[in-house]
């Protein structure tokens, strides 16, 4: 099963943006795995996951995510539109672009 | 678009280079990051402490209201339990934290964590004073394990989590064991030559320091850097602009609080505790040693998240006929119990929008300024107890002061404050309707 990883700074707004992304893949009846966590928890569990989505108001730490994954998988910043809105469908549809 | 275009110009040219500095630092992150790991333990005891004064003690908010003492007449005998809770928490902030900072600069240049954050607490102990010999038992101050010995602490888990990390990539310092040997022995006999190196440093450089300072490095690091500190956060200025620079760094769409952690826990960490240990002294936050703190800002003007986005959504209720306003709204309040309000930030948005930056960083100096002149003019006590973010609204100024009505009354006032400032601005943006990046191709909404 993918997983992909939302980041943000203490991984509760995120973690919104998950529940609705599990709505929208429940929807399209896909088997993912989709979780968040704080940006600096993300090392724990980088060998593991197909994606990585950063909350756009920790888009300046993306280098230091970048040299944790070290290109093994996409890491990419979520549209602010769609973060603040929290749309779940959009992210989720880009996301599944990213990983293929 | 103009205005906003430009303004978007200066916020990537200037704004993200220096927050990404900032937090792609790894002295900053790993100091940052320490203090994140280590704020559960100091938070237990706070509550701990807060429990043990509004239940236990007789004049205790929870034991008025429920009558506790006429129930049970000896239950603030009970308070002695829980009070050593302290003595595993914030009264030993600095062995936490010089361990958390050394690991984090280890898990940064990929160094072993674990024997790198115990070689700084190893070392936070060669250079602390001496044991003093008392009727033949040995004793050791616990003067500079809290929050006095912070600084300290971040410097020694700096420079060990450089020397350890670096040292330990060097082939030649490298005890190699054959493949027969188990990995946890090879795991510490490679880093042998590293710690022995470090001990050694620090061993000289502590004999140095003191025939040089006889009071040792504790001392001197203590009245060089952290009490000029201390004082210069501690103030009404240094928290407004803080408070400011915090939201600013939002407008842009970068996340301020986490941005300024490092700075502010340099200069707020040891004032919070010095407070919390006063009210767990004398049972009530009346007269902290210091009454202007960073949980001002928490306690009166982050309601909602930074901004006060509370007072915004509510404003939005009472006056927007917008409907993605509403929508977003509607989408906002309940994380927003719980000042979570990337929703309305991006989602309004708040960023970049040319009418809404003002009062977002108006209404928060406003409140710190309310809270601050209520705490100096003695209409309520300092906010010495800590109480997590997470809580809603006026709830963290009633128990950051312990339980006081006024300050819980004085939380709803300051979030009237907030919406009344945020009122005309929703206003404006009703009929400047159009404006902002919420236009043409995302014009459909999933709220």
């Amino acid at each position: 099963m993918k997983k992909l990883l939302l980041v943000c700074a203490a991984g509760m707004s995120t973690s919104l943006l998950v529940n609705k992304m599990k709505d929208a893949a429940k929807e399209k009846g896909l088997e993912l795995e989709i979780f968040a966590l704080p940006v600096s928890e993300c090392e724990s569990v980088a060998s593991e996951v197909d994606a990585v989505l950063l909350g756009p108001q920790v888009r300046y730490q993306k280098p230091q995510v970048d040299a944790i994954i070290e290109g093994r998988v996409p890491v990419e910043v979520i549209d602010m539109r769609d973060y603040g809105t929290m749309n779940g469908k959009a992210v989720l549809e880009k996301a599944l672009n990213l990983i293929g | 678009m103009g205005f906003m275009a430009a303004f978007e110009r200066v916020a990537e040219k200037a704004l993200v280079p220096i927050a990404t500095k900032l937090n792609s630092q790894r002295h900053i992150i790993a100091i940052r990051d320490a203090f994140i790991l280590a704020f559960p333990i100091t938070l237990a005891g706070s509550l701990i402490v807060l429990l043990n004064f509004a239940i236990l003690a007789p004049d205790g908010f929870i034991a008025k209201i429920l009558f506790l003492h006429k129930l049970f007449p000896n239950l603030a005998d009970l308070q002695s339990v829980f009070s050593p809770v302290l003595n595993g928490s914030t009264n030993i902030l600095s062995m936490f934290i010089v361990f958390l900072v050394a690991r984090n600069m280890a898990i940064s240049l990929k160094a072993d964590e674990l024997l790198c954050g115990l070689t700084g607490l190893s070392t936070f102990f060669i250079i602390y004073p001496p044991y003093k010999v008392v009727d033949g038992a040995s004793f050791l101050t616990t003067q500079w394990v809290g929050a006095q010995g912070l600084f300290v602490a971040l410097i020694v888990g700096l420079v060990v989590g450089e020397l350890f990390s670096r040292l330990s990539r060097s082939k030649k310092l490298q005890i190699n064991m054959p493949a027969s040997v188990p990995p946890a022995v090879s795991r510490s006999f490679k880093v042998l030559f590293p710690i022995i190196i470090i001990t050694v440093v620090f061993a000289i450089g502590n004999a140095i320091i003191n025939a040089f300072y006889p009071k040792g490095l504790h001392e001197f690091i203590y009245a060089v850097l952290q009490t000029p500190l201390k004082h210069l956060g501690t103030n009404i200025f240094s928290l407004v602009v803080l408070c400011i620079v915090s939201n600013l760094l939002w407008v842009f769409g970068i996340h301020g609080p986490n941005t300024i952690a490092a700075i502010r826990e340099a200069m707020f960490a040891e004032a919070n505790l010095e407070n919390l240990n006063y009210a767990a002294a004398h049972g009530t936050a009346w007269d902290a040693p210091y009454p202007v703190t960073w949980a001002i800002n928490d306690a009166f003007a982050n309601y909602g998240g930074s901004g006060m986005t509370l007072g915004l959504l509510i404003a939005i209720f009472m006056v927007s006929r917008r409907k993605e306003y509403r929508d977003i709204g509607k989408l906002s309040i309940a994380p927003g119990l719980f000042n979570i309000n990337e929703p309305v930030i991006f989602g309004l948005p708040v960023v970049l929008n040319p009418i809404l930056i003002l009062p977002f960083i108006l209404v928060p100096a406003v409140n710190v300024i309310i809270g601050y002149v209520a705490i100096s003019t003695g209409l309520i006590p300092a906010i010495a107890y800590a109480v997590p973010w997470t809580t809603p609204g006026p709830l963290i100024a009633f128990l950051g002061t312990g339980g006081n009505w006024v300050a819980l009354i004085l939380g709803f006032v300051c979030l009237a404050v907030s919406t009344i400032i945020y009122l005309p601005f929703v206003i404006a943006s009703n009929k400047a309707a159009g404006s902002g990046y919420s236009n043409s191709s995302e014009s459909e909404k999933t709220a």
